[in-house]
């Protein structure tokens, strides 16, 4: 990957502040590197951060400290045209389409919004984008004048899609997109999602936590925990090769669709639940939950290491971590 | 199958509500039966039906704005659906107990953790205070909650997702109900919460023997628990069968649909997902036909003139499709041939 990468995220710190000595570090150190025309699976629990670097990367939140690099500039010093034209390179898709779209807009206002903010086209050009897109997307035309709550979940969803398209973004970050449907739309969401990278050939920031899912999509996926990204490989890699003791136990505690396999599955399920993230954690953040825990994990704070070509992992079992 | 008697037989529910938009036919004719001991999963999507039919069962359908067409649910010679308020009273907790999926809402926010459950165990037997005490203890400890003794004195929020669950469940079996009840009981949780949710009501189901329906939009989870599943759409059981048979051989295209739209993690390669296109039916003047017929890759004329009844394909198995007809020759054969092998 010589060229520059779409996204690069270098120490990237997101906290927030609740009280004077309280502080939530949703996301603690990250570095990541998206090459354009990739999908990225971010996996997690909740709590770990994962929709919190999603939103930081749009720009929802600032962050703490750190840097994010789109297409090789640093977001945060960027000139007011810069700004703008990140704002449409860089879209965003959320969990829910029924809180996600305004109910007193037409689809056909939703989708072109984008356009009347950014005064791109003449009328009749806007007409025929949304057109277009709609069509795209697999939504009839004819019903740009209805409104949201006439439609299922999956049809939101992919108004949401449309809404995001229509700018002609370079990226979109998807917030948990299928979560909130029911199965037998997940599947068709996901194969619109690849149809269209397919075509344009966009970036995405896949955020989920149904990792068969994030499977099947991603190219790369990162396992996030407590605000750390603490594995990040191939999905074949991570998914057949999990390094980090707590991606084993998130792979094992996956229920698997089959009454032989799922007999014969060995859980690794960890104890208890992920801690809380307000404060500072010492040493690594998943020893609370770790069978394999030992006195460096309580000292001394893992790096992400390259274990395996192209196989990161943030664990003192694998690579030394520097003092 | 076993001679037993059910513990539990639905026969021939049906279960309306009347809304601004029409009548809504969410539960149609719906029969079946459990034993005691057995687990049967009711798998379906929203819209189904299937949490309507939990509600009938436990009889707390909303009327108005749901009314019971027709059909009986009966335990232990009582019918839940006709049953009187003490009748009910009586079942609920003791003999038939519910999980619900959101710990958060079904559990009192304002009372301690150890009052609610004391409430439901002096509810059913005449129980001293002490002895409550002990049993409330004993209960936490057996759902996995860390240090009862002092925990039993907080309140809903200080407790996770995983925990309010937790407690749910050990609500739900105080009194050592013959049948459990659990709608989506981990749909809100996490994977790695969800694995521990339902290790713990496989040992409970062993444990006591107890009788369970488990209710539930992802077919994914319920492989390891259930014994029997029956498969809803459109507010019909469109199928019914052994575990095995339901994942290796489905005899239902929206079966198989819903077996296809499932990557698992063990699935290789970058083959297209197989989805069910459209959408599920709108059960206001539903047709009488095939609710499936407009997504079913299958379809054939009859499909959309009547509604099939059922077909027994295969022991054991009931299946609502004109495919098992003997008339449907090909396309019986390229159902088959569509079945993933095995």
């Amino acid at each position: 990957m010589s060229e520059v990468p779409q996204v690069e995220l270098r120490q990237l710190r997101t906290h927030f502040t609740l009280s004077r000595n309280r502080v939530v570090k949703a996301v603690d150190g990250v570095d990541l590197t998206i090459a354009r025309g990739e999908t990225f699976g971010l996996v997690g629990e909740s709590g770990c951060g994962k929709s919190t670097l999603g939103r930081t990367i749009k720009g929802i939140y600032p962050p703490t400290s750190g840097e994010v690099l789109f297409d090789g500039k640093d977001t945060a010093h960027l000139s007011r045209d810069e700004r703008r034209s990140l704002a449409l390179k860089l879209q965003m898709i959320f969990q829910d389409p029924y809180s996600s779209l305004n109910p007193r807009m037409t689809v056909g206002e939703i989708i072109g919004e984008g356009l009347d903010i950014h005064h791109l086209g003449s009328r009749p050009e806007r007409d025929e984008k949304i057109r277009e897109i709609m069509s795209l997307v697999g939504l009839n035309h004819e019903y740009r004048n209805r409104f949201p709550h006439e439609f299922s979940g999956g049809q939101r969803q992919r108004i949401a899609i449309a809404r995001a398209l229509i700018v002609s973004p370079e990226m979109i970050v998807c917030d948990e997109p299928i979560s909130a449907l029911d199965v037998s739309i997940q599947g068709q969401i996901v194969n619109l999602l690849k149809d269209l990278q397919d075509r344009i050939g966009l970036t995405y920031l896949f955020v989920a936590h149904n990792l068969s899912m994030v499977k099947y999509i991603s190219d790369r996926v990162g396992v996030m925990y407590l605000g750390r990204l603490v594995e990040v490989a191939s999905k074949d890699e991570l998914f057949s090769n999990p390094l980090h003791p707590y991606t084993q136990a998130l792979l094992s505690s996956v229920p698997i669709p089959d009454p032989k396999l799922e007999a014969a599955r060995v859980e690794q399920t960890p104890e208890g639940e992920l801690p809380s993230p307000i404060g500072t954690i010492e040493g690594c953040a998943f020893r609370s939950r770790c069978p394999f825990v030992h006195e460096a994990c309580r000292t001394m704070r893992p790096v992400l290491t390259e274990a395996v070509t192209g196989h990161t992992v943030m664990c003192t079992l694998h690579g030394t971590p520097s003092a | 199958m076993s001679g037993d008697e059910p513990i539990l037989s639905v026969e021939h529910l049906s279960v309306v509500f009347h809304t601004y938009a029409g009548v809504v036919e969410a539960v149609r004719d719906v029969s079946f039966s459990l034993r005691a001991g057995e687990v049967l999963a009711i798998v379906g999507e929203s819209g189904s039906g299937k949490s309507v039919t939990a509600q009938a069962v436990m009889g707390l359908t909303p009327i108005p704005p749901g009314e019971i067409r027709g059909g009986s649910a009966t335990y232990k010679g009582t019918d839940m659906v006709t049953a009187d308020r003490g009748a009910l009273a009586q079942i609920r907790g003791a003999g038939i107990s519910m999980i619900f999926q959101d710990p958060m809402t079904s559990l009192n926010p304002s009372m301690q953790i150890g009052k609610q459950i004391r409430e439901v165990l002096q509810q059913h037997t005449q129980i001293s205070h002490e002895a409550s005490t002990a049993r409330v203890i004993e209960l936490l400890r057996l759902v996995g909650i860390p240090e009862p003794e002092s925990r039993l004195v907080q309140y809903p929020h200080q407790f996770s997702g995983g925990m309010r669950q937790r407690i749910m469940i050990a609500i739900a079996i105080a009194n050592n109900p013959d049948i459990l009840l659990a709608d989506e009981p981990t749909t809100a949780l996490d994977v790695t919460i969800q694995s521990q949710i339902f290790r713990l009501i496989r040992d409970i189901q062993k444990q006591f023997g107890t009788a369970m329906i488990l209710i539930t939009h992802d077919l994914g989870l319920v492989a390891g628990t259930a014994n029997r599943i029956a498969v809803m759409y459109g507010g019909r059981i469109v199928e019914e069968g052994l575990t095995e048979q339901i994942y290796y051989a489905p005899e239902h295209p929206y079966t198989l649909g819903l077996l296809n739209a499932v990557p698992k993690l063990t699935d290789h390669g970058n083959a297209r997902l197989r989805t069910i296109e459209g959408l599920p039916p709108i059960l206001i003047d539903p047709p009488g036909a095939c609710a499936f017929a407009d997504r079913c890759p299958f379809v054939m004329k009859i499909c959309r003139q009547k509604d099939p009844d059922y077909f027994t394909p295969v022991a054991n198995n009931r299946s609502a499709c004109w495919l098992h007809h003997e008339s449907a020759g090909a396309q019986h054969a390229a159902f088959i041939a569509a079945r993933p092998a095995s």
